[in-house]
């Protein structure tokens, strides 16, 4: 079987297809004033179906810049981000910025530590805005019922002003996988939330996406939650 | 921040020059032999010595009032076959304000003050062709020109009182009336008015009583002239669009520094909670604020100034006319700095205390405020004995008014938007209008209120150039005008009648009469219907019919439809016509009515049209040398010149209330788009493209510009309704016909959702954004 022009045999195969997400030497440098501070030097990793990989790291170690460089929303320096999609292999460095656009519309879910709904919209339509975005109503009934599972059945109509942290962090999740994408990013979900709150989404955030078979690539300062992942990529300042 | 606060200072300085040019070409609506004076004093026989006399009671201190006298002569001549009238006062006591046409020619008084007097001189109109240096010989004197002028006066040469009598062959002692200049009270406050808001002064006339002294009788220069109180009405309107115009600007302004400070908000909180106290924010607030507003100020006045030229240069193309000038005076530096840095502060400070204030503002009840703002409008509108400052207040409460519904209307459009249909983008972006009515509802008041100015003012002058037709076709329309003291003149028609370079004769009488024991004029002619079409009605005035001057419909209290009782009969109302300034108050009928044949009937004046009006001059000169002649020709050119020019420049005030109006649309959008900006930093890492951001964009700009649109319709036309019935008549006691014209109306509209659809394209200045964005 080929894959971008390479002969590969079958296990080669198997784990590649197995494969979601590959970070090759990743490189990001911005500048500060008149100063270059180098944010991300040299990381790679990878990240499989159903797997965790947790990033950890003190405030400015760059754990949100390398969630906007997986997301395509920020260019590396140095390095590239690939991720599979079936039997597709996308490299970043080839796509427009609409053609990234596309990808993280239709194959990624994203989970913030803030503003994580639209604030104009009811939990309802937070949740059905990725399906509507991508045409993939038939994945409606699915969603909502997820969001039933997540506890928030009776908040459907309500306005994200009403809803708790907990309840708005269940709603971005169930927001983050209607779409059914191959990788969610969670950029300190846990954040905002008690110890007690932080257990439970980070549970519901791994049940959720091992369920669709996805991957999970989830920035945190905390240590507990990194744990659960199946691995851990550890950013110094 | 800063661009805003810059554009609000620049406009307040360009609605600032751009009045003064307004003002400045409107004053010369005044013939320049008036220039100065208010009132003219005349007797049967009046000779130097009474002026003498006059004047050395003036000088020791009779009539207080009176700032300046002049003696006045005034005749006519015939040089190379046309009828030249001849005026001449005291030149070496005041210069007049002749404006040259000639590069190098003199001021004609300042030539008077300066040069020897020894060569008999004069200062000749430009209808007449003669260049500075001609010599012209009348009755076999020669005289030199000393300057050319436009006087507005047609054919007309000015010189001193010794060369006129000379010229006119009259007697040493021979003059004809005294012009006076006589003190406004208040005269030096009203002057500060002027230069703080130009033209606004003009509406402020009194009447000074008790000055007239005994024996003499008085007439108001604009009772004589149709064009100077014409010109005192726009001057005064547009003077109040102005200050409406620059209170915006403020409006603006404030605007400004509440978005500024609810950026900052999160900032401060977390410096209070540290420790740092109230006084403290608050003097680093308005120390940033002040820094600000003194850049904003520089770069506003530099901005102004070329935005005033700019767009005046474009209103006037093909006028040759020129633009408004670069030069900044001490009151336009004033008002700059009053705007960009003391309003800048007092806003700073306004929006500090009501963002920290612990008192809830949104409960005070908008019902009762409305409520009571429109009862000022009412009272202000119904009630003339509010006067103007009724009429203002009225302006006033009904912006205010329309201010206090953005908030309620953007909560009811929140509940509508909520049930619209349509894909879940175009309810996130429909909803994002309504959702923070706090910051919205000031931004999309300033900008209602700023189309509305501009509405406002290009209702007003469409009305004005409308009525200037009229005014012309009443007071104007013929081209001579014939007076005698109290001759009767239907001989002169006749001659005139049988010549057949002659093509219309009318003739006109008056006499006083009483109606419910107060004096009024009864004019009396016959009112054809092209006639009475002069006054507005269009058809024959019957022998039972009346029309009368709106001043009689105010004083007496008289609509169409009433009677007047008369001492042998009664007429009926028919129509009320506007007098434009004219403080008589006058009945007019047909001349074959029995109220016109109570009285001995004299025609003692008399219009015409005629093919060459100069050689009829002539004719009639050598025939009827008894005869005043009034050339209105000349008059009609020059004051269709004069506001030919001055339209033109107000529409250049239109242009500037329509950037004002972009710049309150750009921060209303700003406010709205730094509030959901974190919605689109979500909406970008959920996968939605810059192309459908931007259409949401724009569909919140078409929204909040068509909300501002809704509300400055009414209120721009209330605005002009209120000026040119209510104001107007209070300043000048004539109504303004309001024109409802569509462009006026559509222009600014149209203007505005272009504005809001680029608005929604520029991007938000990264320095708008909060520390946590």
């Amino acid at each position: 079987m080929r894959i971008s022009g390479q002969e590969l045999d079958s296990s080669e195969i198997t784990r590649r297809m197995a494969r979601i997400l590959s970070v090759e030497n990743l490189s990001k440098r911005f500048l500060d004033g008149n100063q270059e501070r180098v944010v991300l030097d040299d990381i790679s990793f990878v990240v499989d179906s159903g797997k965790a990989l947790a990033v950890c790291g003190p405030s400015g170690c760059g754990k949100s810049t390398l969630l906007n460089l997986i997301a395509g929303i920020l260019e590396p320096d140095i390095g590239r981000v690939v991720l599979n999609v079936g039997s597709d292999e996308i490299d970043y460095a080839s796509l427009s910025v609409s053609e990234k656009t596309q990808i993280r519309r239709k194959h990624l879910g994203y989970v913030f530590q803030f503003f994580n709904l639209v604030p104009t919209l009811t939990v309802r339509e937070n949740v059905l805005l990725p399906l509507e975005l991508n045409g993939y109503e038939h994945l409606a009934k699915a969603s909502l019922d997820r969001l039933a599972a997540l506890g928030l059945a009776d908040r459907e109509d309500d306005f994200p002003e009403s809803l708790s942290a907990g309840e708005r962090q269940r709603t971005a999740i169930a927001r983050a996988l209607a779409h059914e994408p191959v990788l969610v990013l969670a950029d300190e979900p846990t954040g905002n939330l008690d110890a007690g709150n932080a257990e439970t989404v980070a549970q519901l955030l791994w049940r959720e996406v091992h369920a669709l078979g996805g991957g999970l690539v989830i920035a945190t300062h905390n240590e507990s939650i990194a744990s659960l992942a199946d691995q851990v990529l550890r950013l110094n300042r | 921040m800063l661009l805003g606060l810059t554009l609000g200072v620049a406009s307040v300085v360009a609605v600032h020059k751009i009045s003064q040019a307004v003002s400045n070409s409107l004053e010369a609506a005044t013939p320049p032999h008036l220039a100065g004076f208010t009132h003219l004093l005349d007797k049967d026989t009046l000779e130097s010595r009474d002026y003498f006399a006059l004047r050395t009671a003036w000088r020791h201190g009779e009539m207080e009032s009176v700032r300046n006298m002049l003696p006045i002569v005034e005749g006519h001549v015939v040089i190379a076959g046309k009828r030249v009238r001849v005026f001449a006062t005291d030149w070496f006591t005041v210069v007049p304000q002749l404006s040259t046409s000639e590069p190098d020619g003199d001021r004609g008084g300042e030539y008077f003050a300066t040069r020897p007097y020894s060569d008999p001189v004069v200062v000749a109109d430009r209808s007449l062709g003669f260049a500075v240096s001609n010599s012209v010989i009348i009755n076999e004197q020669t005289y030199r020109v000393a300057a050319v002028v436009n006087s507005g006066m047609g054919a007309a040469l000015f010189t001193d009182i010794g060369t006129a009598q000379t010229l006119l062959a009259l007697e040493a002692e021979h003059l004809d009336y005294i012009g006076v200049a006589v003190d406004q009270p208040f005269a030096k406050l009203l002057e500060i008015l002027d230069e703080v808001l130009p033209g606004i002064s003009a509406g402020f006339e009194w009447n000074r009583e008790g000055w007239v002294p005994a024996g003499w009788q008085v007439r108001s220069v604009d009772a004589e002239l149709p064009s100077i109180s014409f010109a005192r009405s726009v001057l005064f309107n547009l003077g109040a669009l102005g200050s409406l115009a620059m209170l915006v600007a403020w409006f603006l302004i404030y605007q400004v520094a509440v978005i500024w400070l609810r950026r900052r908000r999160i900032m401060m909180d977390r410096l209070h909670m540290m420790g740092v106290r109230l006084d403290e924010l608050r003097r680093g607030f308005l120390t940033t604020m002040m820094a600000l507003g003194i850049l904003a100020t520089l770069m506003g006045l530099f901005l102004g100034t070329l935005l005033a030229h700019l767009l005046s240069q474009i209103s006037t193309a093909g006028l040759g006319v020129q633009g408004t000038d670069l030069a900044l005076g001490p009151w336009v530096l004033i008002k700059a700095a009053v705007s960009g840095i003391g309003i800048c502060l007092l806003a700073g400070l306004v929006a500090f205390e009501r963002e920290w204030s612990v008192t809830d503002h949104r409960r005070i009840p908008v019902g009762y405020v409305g409520g009571g703002l429109l009862l000022v409008a009412i009272v202000g509108t119904l009630v003339e004995e509010t006067g103007l400052a009724g009429g203002f207040a009225a302006i006033l409460a009904v912006c205010l008014v329309t201010v206090s519904l953005t908030r309620p209307l953007l909560i009811k459009f929140r509940q509508i938007a909520s049930r619209l249909p349509g894909s879940l983008l175009t309810r996130l972006g429909l909803r994002e209008v309504s959702w923070h009515p706090g910051d919205l509802s000031i931004a999309t008041g300033a900008l209602a209120l700023a189309i509305a100015t501009s509405i406002g003012i290009g209702l007003m002058v469409d009305s004005f150039r409308s009525d200037f037709s009229l005014m012309l076709k009443q007071r104007l329309a013929h081209d001579l005008f014939v007076t005698s003291a109290r001759r009767d003149l239907r001989d002169v028609a006749r001659w005139l009648e049988a010549r057949t370079d002659v093509l219309e004769v009318q003739l006109y009488g008056r006499t006083p009469v009483r109606v419910g024991g107060r004096p009024v004029e009864l004019g009396y002619t016959d009112f054809t219907s092209q006639e009475a079409g002069r006054y507005g009605f269009y058809r024959r005035l019957e022998p039972d019919e009346a029309m009368v001057s709106e001043r009689f419909a105010v004083e007496f209290g008289t609509q169409e439809g009433d009677r007047i009782e008369l001492a042998n009969t009664s007429v009926e109302v028919v129509h009320v016509f506007s007098g434009f300034g004219d403080i008589r108050a006058r009945l007019l009928v047909d001349s074959g009515s029995t109220a016109a044949r109570d009285e001995p009937q004299i025609f003692d004046r008399l219009s015409i049209n005629a093919k060459n009006i100069g050689s009829l001059t002539l004719a009639l000169t050598e025939r009827f040398p008894e005869l005043e002649l009034q050339p209105r020709v000349g008059m009609r050119e020059f004051a269709l010149a004069i506001f030919d020019r001055t339209f033109a420049i107000t529409g250049s005030l239109t242009l500037v209330a329509l950037v004002v109006a972009v710049i309150g649309l750009y921060n209303a959008l700003l406010a709205m788009r730094l509030n959901s900006e974190n919605t689109a930093k979500l909406l970008t890492a959920l996968g939605v493209a810059s192309a459908e951001l931007r259409r949401l964009a724009l569909m919140r700009a078409l929204c909040v510009g068509l909300l501002a649109i809704l509300l400055a319709i009414p209120l721009g036309v209330a605005m002009a309704w209120l000026l040119c019935n209510v104001i107007n008549p209070r300043a000048f006691g004539w109504s303004l016909n309001l024109q409802l014209a569509p462009t006026e109306i559509l222009v600014p509209l149209v203007w505005g959702l272009v504005a809001a659809l680029l608005a929604g394209w520029l991007p938000v200045p990264r320095e708008a954004l909060n520390d946590e964005q």
